[in-house]
């Protein structure tokens, strides 16, 4: 309940600022006339978009609209803002979900491996690894992936999302060679750091937990490895790498920002890098208030998780209520 | 501060420090680089922002190993006779301006924020841990992104050219302050409810003296460790958003920029362009992750 007040609140005072963004920054009149239009032209547009009613009735216009999926127009572009973000959005949804599967699909095994054979020559190498990933920024790791799959091997091409389908309004680039073979390097990039994260979170959480005296317990019952690393161990492990996901998720749509430039994938990271560059503000402004949609309900929904999976939680919310 | 320095007199932090050879390693390599970012003119081999010593038959110049190369340009040449090495000195003391210089204004915000939230408590406490609530939700990334959108927008792109280190300092600053604001909070409730606080409030000393001489001596420690990890973020983040074509512009290139301008070459093959920016990119990273680490351990047993 706490949490989606504060959830609530975050929204709230994002659309603020977006609205603050909106309306101060620059002259949208000017930016949609052109700065030789008379001053006749621009009181007529100004009439016309509410610009001359008081700020507080501009603001409930505003809230009003966003909450029709109304964000204006777009002063680069010249189109809503709302059909550039929906065009836009499927190629970044695609890119940051196949990422982060291939970030758990590694960074969990990784992580269990380097806990359970902590002394072994894999596990340092792996260690090793992932600080590297951690340290090369994401921009330059996708140079290198550039430079060796694209200029040195030609293997796979440097920008683009290939051939895409249209399915209803969501164009995927799933079901093409050339759009598969586009989404490897970014996805590969966007997952690096999230790998070698991942993987550490998940090593020190199980490293944690195989400490604990029913994990002593469980082997002194002569149960086999696997079935204490997976059945004991790893199941108390799900709750926190969960958390680690969610969280990881969001921070994988905000790399998607870097990504996407390097490779010039067309998704709303890029679109939000070039309207910031041509101060596009409603472009923006938007951007900022769907992004923190997203983040607001990842949060919310890993809370809401935490009682599906951890039996201890429902519990204790039982004993609350009686 | 004093009481920090003489702390650390007495512990066995540098006795520690020459047994631990990735930390010493890590030191010399910041050492390097901050004396060459220092004073780039002494260190660089060429004067590469003088157009007069440039010669296009350098251009393009492999580095000095391959067929073509010459020790006079180790690591090659750009597209204009430049020499990489000396372009990825020059380019250091940006870099590293604007991010020690951004990690500075993070932490002086932070801990105003976070004393007087620890301190005050009440209305202050909830303005501010709000405020930090709000930034939390959106990754440093973006937020920095979003603040350099917001200047371009309300200046104009002229102004924001001329102005765009002291832009992205502010950018970055700004981004960051949120965790030392937390650090420093809690620490000043503990710190807030002991005696000696009592004491210095009974004397009748001011609550400005009470909060800079005797409160921030006692939370600071764990702010240098969030500093340098903090150091490693800002260095990223300034060569990123460099990278992208929003930061540093190539009139006054730091690593970003130069990589950015390197990546044009990637695809016709002059490598060294980017690649070798890249790198000092990277081992500075690497280097300051390492030195942090040692330092949060050798800081905890003090």
């Amino acid at each position: 309940m706490q949490r989606a007040g504060q959830a609530a609140f975050v929204l709230a005072t994002v659309v603020l600022l977006a609205f603050l963004m909106f309306r101060f920054l620059g002259d949208p009149v000017v930016a949609i006339l052109g700065a030789d239009s008379t001053g006749l032209q621009r009181d007529a547009l100004r009439h016309a978009l509410g610009l001359d009613r008081s700020v507080i009735v501009q603001f409930a216009v505003f809230v009003w609209r966003l909450l029709h999926g109304d964000f204006g127009l777009s002063y680069r572009l010249g189109q809503p803002v709302a059909r550039v973000l929906l065009q836009r959005a499927p190629a970044t949804i695609e890119l940051a979900t196949c990422g982060m599967l291939l970030a758990l699909a590694v960074g969990i095994p990784a992580g269990v491996y380097t806990a359970v054979h902590a002394r072994s020559v894999g596990s340092q190498v792996a260690l090793g690894v992932s600080l590297l990933g951690i340290s090369v920024p994401s921009f330059f790791m996708g140079m290198l992936f550039i430079w060796l799959f694209s200029v040195k091997l030609g293997w796979l091409p440097s920008f683009g999302r290939g051939n895409t389908v249209q399915i209803g309004w969501w164009s995927t680039g799933l079901l093409t060679v050339s759009g598969l073979k586009a989404l490897i390097m970014p996805t590969m990039t966007i997952a690096t750091f999230q790998v070698a994260m991942m993987m550490r979170l998940v090593r020190a959480e199980m490293l944690a937990v195989l400490r604990m005296d029913f994990i002593r317990f469980a082997r002194a019952r002569g149960l086999s490895k696997r079935a204490v690393t997976f059945n004991h161990a790893l199941r108390n492990t799900v709750v926190t790498v969960m958390t680690i996901a969610g969280l990881q998720f969001g921070s994988v749509i905000a790399f998607a920002v870097i990504t996407e430039s390097v490779f010039q994938w067309p998704g709303l990271g890029l679109l939000f890098l070039q309207s910031v560059a041509a101060a596009d503000v409603p472009v923006f402004a938007a951007y900022l208030v769907l992004i923190a949609l997203v983040f607001v309900t990842i949060n919310v929904v890993v809370d809401l998780l935490y009682f599906a999976i951890d039996p201890r939680l429902r519990a204790a919310q039982r004993v609350a209520n009686a | 501060m004093i009481s920090l320095t003489w702390r650390l007199g007495q512990s066995d932090v540098l006795h520690d420090l020459t047994h631990r050879p990735v930390a010493l390693v890590s030191l010399t390599i910041l050492l390097v680089y901050g004396v060459s970012a220092a004073i780039p003119g002494l260190v660089a081999p060429h004067a590469v922002f003088d157009l007069a010593t440039l010669d296009f038959a350098d251009a393009f110049r492999p580095p000095a190993w391959l067929p073509g190369g010459t020790w006079a340009f180790p690591f090659g040449a750009d597209d204009q006779g430049r020499d990489i090495l000396s372009a990825i000195i020059y380019g250091l003391h940006i870099s590293l301006f604007v991010s020690v210089a951004s990690v500075l204004m993070s932490l002086a915000i932070g801990m105003t924020a976070g004393l007087l939230a620890g301190y005050f408590g009440g209305l202050i406490d909830a303005v501010i841990m709000r405020a930090a609530d709000v930034q939390l939700t959106f990754p440093a990334m973006l937020i920095a992104i979003l603040i350099d959108g917001v200047i371009r927008a309300a200046f104009g792109d002229a102004v924001h050219e001329q102005f765009a280190v002291w832009i992205m300092i502010f950018a970055i600053g700004l981004s960051g302050w949120v965790q030392y604001a937390r650090t420093v909070r809690s620490a000043t409730m503990v710190e807030a409810g002991k005696d000696y606080v009592q004491a210095a409030r009974l004397i009748g000393q001011p609550t400005r003296v009470i909060l800079t001489r005797h409160i921030l001596p006692n939370v600071v420690t764990p702010v240098f460790v969030l500093g340098t990890v903090q150091l490693a973020v800002a260095i990223i983040l300034e060569a990123t958003l460099s990278f992208v074509g929003i930061g540093i512009p190539p009139s006054e290139p730091s690593l970003g920029t130069l990589i950015r301008i390197g990546n044009g070459f990637l695809l016709s093959g002059e490598w060294w362009l980017a690649i070798f920016p890249g790198l000092a990119l990277v081992i500075l990273v690497v280097a300051v992750n390492q030195f942090g680490d040692w330092l949060g351990g050798a800081l905890n047993q003090i």
